[in-house]
């Protein structure tokens, strides 16, 4: 099938995206997001300040599994790599923060930290995918798994114009650089933005409610 | 002395007991006090007194005309099927003295009629809430007093102070004139919530079959729409439902932060997923008893005003009471405790302290218009 490397109307993201699984979806993807979202902003000002970003990660990461598990997808942990696997053991998907060029189509994005020796083996699956052994002969899942084609649901957030905005792609990663971030992708599709408008805090603004109400009674002359 | 056989009734159901109990607490029969009731013997004068002693009532009550029963098919009642008969009868007994109240009332003051419409053939609850809201010019806005709204629209609003979790409130029609009951034992935003659930039923289920799920399904879905339009949830609610956002943002609405997770699935905002995810948050962190950042209940706009002009000429509770034979107590408990909080002139603002937790703790003897015992 051939789709573009970057894919970016929004009317060809959904079948791009049914092309590699067709329980990966735009609505599960986006939940995903939305859940990562919401625990980030349920933090206060007394968590410490990387738990914010950890705490995006990480419930992405439990939403992605929480909706694909029952699916018959399973969890792999692999060397603390978080992936969820598909029932057939040929796709994975792993969460990542990404940098400015997120969700940018004319940018190429890198991911936002550095990865550890099962991401780069993962990153070297995919790149010989070809090559590889018929994924059948291997006989374990585990063993399977390192096989997978592992796509990332990356995501960054950024604040402009009043408000939040969080852009997203589910992508596949190519190479990776000497600090062990992954630099370039062999296919992207970029996911529409999530907008945040809400502004918290004192002075919230709210909707004019109805005036207060006075009930005059008469007396009656008896 | 006579006694009227139908205010036996009323005043033994109030009390929460059947003729077996209140025969073991006067000692006569259940036979005899079937009898009674039937109004197939007269007792003694000295049996109306312990009768009257018993039931916490004036001797006098029992004397007056006949009071009319609500029946119990024309009420909706939320959670029928989770209450106990005596329960559901001492809160129906209520209801009957609301009517007796609520008449006592229109002989003595012009009130606001009747101008709830019957919006049966609406389609849906939520064009019945929207259809209601265009008639009374309400737009989009959040309703500042639930209560003072139904009032100035001819619904009488009183209070029951139940203790009973199963009873929200209760609605019905008495001939042209709607009546609606809240359990002021809920939270404020609960009895916001309430007020409209019951509202639904007094114009979707006028003279229908107010029971059944269906109903109580169209009118909470009623309720939601009216205390919250779509178009100002979609302004206005946060779209990104973190807990802590929705209960800063369901002050806007004045309901309970349940309500607008809910209310924010309907209107789709929230997908099924992140509104059960919601719920169970809620769930967890206690919010379905103890609603967080809670309001103060509403109290009756109408009722304050009466009792200022009735004190304005020297009438307090006890005198009010002594006019329609009841017990000061039964006076409070049906009128959100205004009576005791009432000060010197009208238009007051503020709502008065919270009511007594039951009738034994704030029928101190000196308030008792006159138990005879």
């Amino acid at each position: 099938m051939a789709y573009p490397r970057v894919v970016l109307d929004p009317d060809d993201v959904p079948n791009r995206l049914a092309a590699i699984s067709p329980q990966i979806t735009l609505p599960l993807l986006r939940q995903a997001l939305l859940d990562g979202y919401t625990a980030k902003v349920s933090c206060t000002e007394n968590d410490p300040p990387f738990f914010k970003g950890t705490s995006f990660y990480a419930r992405t990461t439990r939403s992605l599994r929480d909706q694909l598990v029952p699916q018959d997808w399973w969890k792999n942990d692999d060397r603390n790599f978080s992936r969820v696997i598909s029932p057939d053991d040929r796709i994975a998907i792993a969460v990542m923060g990404g940098d400015s060029s997120t969700g940018n189509w004319s940018r190429e994005p890198k991911t936002r930290s550095k990865k550890g020796p099962a991401t780069i083996d993962a990153v070297e699956a995919n790149i010989h995918q070809g090559e590889l052994f018929p994924v059948d002969e291997v006989v374990t899942r585990a063993a399977r798994a390192k096989n997978a084609i592992t796509w990332v649901l990356l995501y960054a957030t950024f604040l402009g114009q009043g408000r939040r905005t969080i852009r997203a792609e589910f992508s596949l990663p190519a190479s990776m650089d000497a600090d062990g971030r992954i630099t370039k992708w062999a296919a992207r599709i970029i996911l529409p933005a999530i907008h945040d408008d809400y502004h918290s805090g004192k002075g919230v603004r709210g909707p004019e409610p109805t005036p207060d109400i006075s009930i005059s009674v008469r007396r009656r002359s008896s | 002395m006579t006694l009227n056989p139908s205010r036996l009734s009323v005043a033994r159901r109030r009390r929460g007991l059947s003729k077996r109990e209140l025969g073991e607490l006067t000692s006569l029969s259940d036979r005899s006090l079937v009898f009674y009731e039937r109004g197939e013997r007269v007792p003694s004068a000295e049996t109306v007194n312990r009768l009257a002693g018993a039931l916490e009532f004036p001797v006098e009550f029992f004397e007056k005309p006949d009071i009319e029963y609500v029946s119990s098919d024309a009420v909706s009642f939320r959670a029928l099927t989770k209450m106990s008969a005596a329960q559901r009868d001492r809160a129906l007994a209520g209801g009957d003295l609301g009517v007796e109240l609520s008449s006592w009332l229109d002989g003595q003051f012009d009130l606001p009629e009747s101008t709830l419409p019957d919006l049966r053939l609406q389609g849906d609850p939520e064009a019945a809430a929207m259809a209601l809201r265009s008639r009374w010019g309400l737009g989009d806005k959040p309703i500042s007093t639930m209560v003072g709204l139904l009032e100035a629209n001819g619904v009488r609003v009183f209070s029951l102070a139940e203790q009973v979790r199963e009873l929200d409130a209760f609605s019905f029609w008495h001939g042209d004139q709607p009546f609606i009951f809240l359990n002021s034992a809920k939270s404020g935003e609960r009895s916001r919530f309430d007020a409209a659930h019951e509202l639904g039923h007094l114009v979707m289920h006028h003279h229908g079959q107010p029971s059944g799920r269906e109903a109580e399904r169209e009118a909470d879905a009623f309720a939601s729409s009216f205390l919250m339009p779509r178009s100002s949830v979609i302004t206005y609610a946060p779209h990104i439902p973190a807990i802590e956002r929705l209960i800063e943002a369901k002050v806007f609405w004045k309901v309970s932060v349940a309500a607008l997770a809910h209310r924010l699935h309907t209107v789709g905002i929230v997908s099924e997923w992140t509104y059960r995810n919601l719920a169970i948050e809620i769930q967890q962190k206690g919010f379905r008893v103890q609603e967080p950042e809670t309001i103060p209940r509403e109290m009756s706009v109408m009722l304050q005003e009466v009792f200022a002009q009735l004190r304005e000429e020297g009438k307090g509770r006890p005198e009010i009471a002594q006019s329609l034979a009841w017990p000061v107590a039964e006076l409070d408990a049906l009128t959100f405790q205004l009576a005791l909080t009432v000060v010197q002139g009208s238009n007051r603002k503020e709502p008065g302290p919270k009511p007594a937790r039951d009738k034994a703790a704030k029928s101190g003897g000196s308030d008792h218009l006159r138990v005879v015992g």
